[in-house]
């Protein structure tokens, strides 16, 4: 493992258990998800998939709200399963920071937002001297292109987007090295989401903030990834640099989130199998797309497939791909 | 009515929702939509641009606050008749409801009663509006789910059986097994997952196909109109900004609104620097004077501040746009 490792997941596990004490079932969520944040310059790394698929219970594990069931996660070299208390209070918020979907839900809609964000700056950030803490709030919500008169107001006077760039600011004022944004941008409107997207590529490019961007839009992950992982039902089916899986798209699934995108530049054609139910993919022994797949296999219904690495770095959890080296 | 094969007329249509302390909110504001025969029309726009309003208005689904303050909905059923649903006794209106349009809210994927089997939906249906036997209807069920694709083994289902997909399908089964003439989409794919997304437009297309029904489908998502609409009614703050064809809009989009929001979409394979539109949608309690969209329009002129400009016809499309006057 390298030194500038920026975050490092491995074997990352989460299972509930749901129905009763007895007769209940184990429903892997997450399942055994291994990937990396690493290199001198920010990334933004983009976990895309359909609702379900255990995206958000990822995050959530990342930001350390929920616990993994087995698996580690490093943030900056550190473990942060095994974080001291203190260092889950102070390190922590100021090396990973997150921005939610629903921006309303981040401010408490009865104050008013820039005492919240001073109060960031102060006790998340540990700026002492009060003039510093109103340097810093004011700096981050300029990179968020939000004149400081807005903060003075409550959230419930300002429009989605606005509140989403206030809860950016919010996020990059203790500076964390990393930024989990779990579907930042699917409440906001069409004509104000680039906007928001494009800050989040500023602030890669200028303060070297890393990105997960947890996302179901294909087209706005185009814009934003360096690095995308497609997950289906627990696990990656797919992962690598953005161009080589826009490129060419190689897992079956990935062919099908592909061509079933609404995009604005080119027609559907053909048709497309769509699963009747969803909870009994979970219950396969063998690849979870298996029942979906256009190519399956006796091979896929009986054992899961790894992940392949292909020559491009892409790496395919497919059999298809079998003549590959297992990654 | 204009034409024959005209079946929606609705014409200067004002909508209100009165909030007392003078405080009205002119959700739709002076609209005229017509819908011709088997076509589907999109209706797009951002949240709270008043696309849903507009459809309440259209279904006489009209409850305090919403007060419709003047304009006509002309509605032609199958055999040419023409009814002003205005002008309708209460009794009237609930047949016109059945045969003449249909209404599928925002998550009605949630309609079905989730202790009861899909079959008696369907039976209610025809115990309401119908006038055959439950056998007969039950037949005519089967013959209709199959005409559409669709599994008999559904209608034995509860609802929670069925992915999201398949119950918003099956909510359109069900909106149109009397056969309107047309039938209002009200974001019919928001709450699904891009792979059922397709299935639900093909649906939508083929129930067109075979039994020229028309549709007025509403939704935030420019993709999904450019899959599934033929023509597109543009709305902003609260009126109708831009109508033509789908694809002469997608490639030529004329009205500045309709420019910025077309040009701000990322496309798979495109350009990775867009801007956003600047500024904000207006309060449609205090909408700006002349034109709503001259705050954030980059082609202001003088004009537009204090004259509403009113809807020009520029190669088959209606634009109202005062950049459109001198074409």
């Amino acid at each position: 493992m390298t030194e500038n490792n920026v975050l490092r997941v491995e074997n990352l596990t989460k299972i509930y258990k749901t129905g009763g004490l007895i007769l209940g079932k184990k429903f892997k969520a997450v399942d055994a998800v291994t990937f990396g944040l690493e290199g001198d310059s920010a990334n933004i790394f983009t976990i895309v998939g359909e609702s379900g698929c255990g995206k958000t219970t990822l995050a959530r594990m990342i930001l350390s709200l929920i616990e993994p069931t087995h698996g580690r996660i490093e943030v900056l070299g550190k473990d942060i399963l095994k974080l001291s208390s203190k260092d889950r209070g102070k390190w922590l918020p100021r090396a990973i920071q997150p921005v939610f979907q629903n921006p309303f839900e981040a401010f408490n809609p009865l104050r008013k937002v820039y005492p919240y964000l001073i109060h960031t700056a102060t006790k998340v950030a540990g700026i002492e001297d009060r003039g510093e803490a109103v340097e810093r709030v004011h700096q981050a919500l300029e990179a968020v292109r939000l004149s400081p008169d807005i903060a003075e107001r409550s959230p419930y006077e300002l429009s989605g987007g606005q509140v989403q760039r206030l809860s950016i600011a919010r996020a990059i004022i203790p500076r964390p090295k990393i930024i989990v944004a779990d579907e930042p941008v699917s409440m906001i409107d069409a004509s104000l989401r680039m906007g928001i997207l494009n800050i989040f590529k500023q602030l890669k490019e200028e303060l070297g903030i890393n990105f997960i961007y947890i996302t179901h839009d294909l087209s706005t992950a185009y814009y934003i990834s360096d690095q995308i992982a497609v997950m289906y039902k627990g696990s990656f089916a797919e992962m690598g640099s953005a161009d080589a899986i826009f490129g060419e798209p190689l897992h079956p699934y990935t062919q099908l989130l592909m061509d079933s995108i609404p995009r604005v530049d080119r027609k559907w054609s053909g048709k497309i199998k769509v699963a009747v139910t969803e909870v009994e993919e979970y219950l396969l022994p063998g690849c979870k797309f298996a029942d979906r797949c256009p190519y399956v296999m006796d091979i896929c219904k009986k054992k899961a497939p790894p992940l392949f690495r292909m020559g491009s770095g892409v790496e395919v959890a497919c059999w298809l791909y079998s003549d590959s080296k297992e990654a | 009515m204009a034409a024959d094969n005209v079946v929606l007329d609705c014409s200067n249509v004002t909508a209100v929702y009165d909030l007392g302390y003078n405080v009205k909110v002119r959700a739709v504001d002076n609209v005229s939509l017509t819908v011709r025969r088997g076509e589907i029309v999109g209706l797009a726009g951002e949240s709270g641009c008043g696309k849903t309003t507009l459809m309440r208005t259209i279904y006489r689904d009209v409850t305090p606050p919403l007060k419709v303050v003047s304009g006509v909905v002309r509605l032609q059923a199958k055999d040419g008749e023409v009814t002003d649903i205005y002008q309708v006794s209460e009794s009237e209106l609930k047949k016109l409801r059945a045969r003449v349009i249909s209404y599928i809210p925002q998550g009605s994927m949630s309609v079905l009663n989730p202790t009861s089997r899909v079959r008696s939906a369907f039976l209610e249906v025809f115990q309401k509006y119908g006038e055959v036997g439950k056998d007969e209807a039950l037949r005519l069920v089967k013959a209709r789910l199959k005409e559409l694709g669709l599994r008999e083994s559904i209608l034995a289902s509860y609802p929670h059986q069925l992915s999201g997909g398949m119950r918003q399908r099956t909510v359109i089964a069900l909106a149109t097994i009397m056969n309107p003439s047309i039938v209002l989409a009200d974001e019919p794919t928001s709450a699904l997952d891009v792979v059922y997304q397709r299935g639900v437009v093909e649906m939508i297309q083929n129930i067109r196909n075979m039994f020229g029904t028309s549709f007025i489908v509403v939704s935030h998502d420019m993709g999904l109109h450019y899959q599934v609409s033929d023509r597109i009614a543009i709305m902003y703050a609260g009126k109708i900004i831009e109508v033509g064809r789908t694809d002469d809009v997608f490639r030529e989009p004329l009205h500045p609104y309709t420019e910025g929001l077309i040009n701000s979409l990322p496309r798979i394979g495109g350009p990775k620097r867009l801007e956003g539109l600047s500024g904000l949608p207006p309060s449609l309690a205090n909408p700006p004077p002349g034109c709503r969209f001259h705050p954030r329009c980059p082609y202001r002129m003088e004009r537009c501040l204090v004259e509403e400009p009113p809807s020009f016809k520029v190669r088959g499309r209606e634009v109202a746009c005062w950049l459109m006057e001198a074409k």
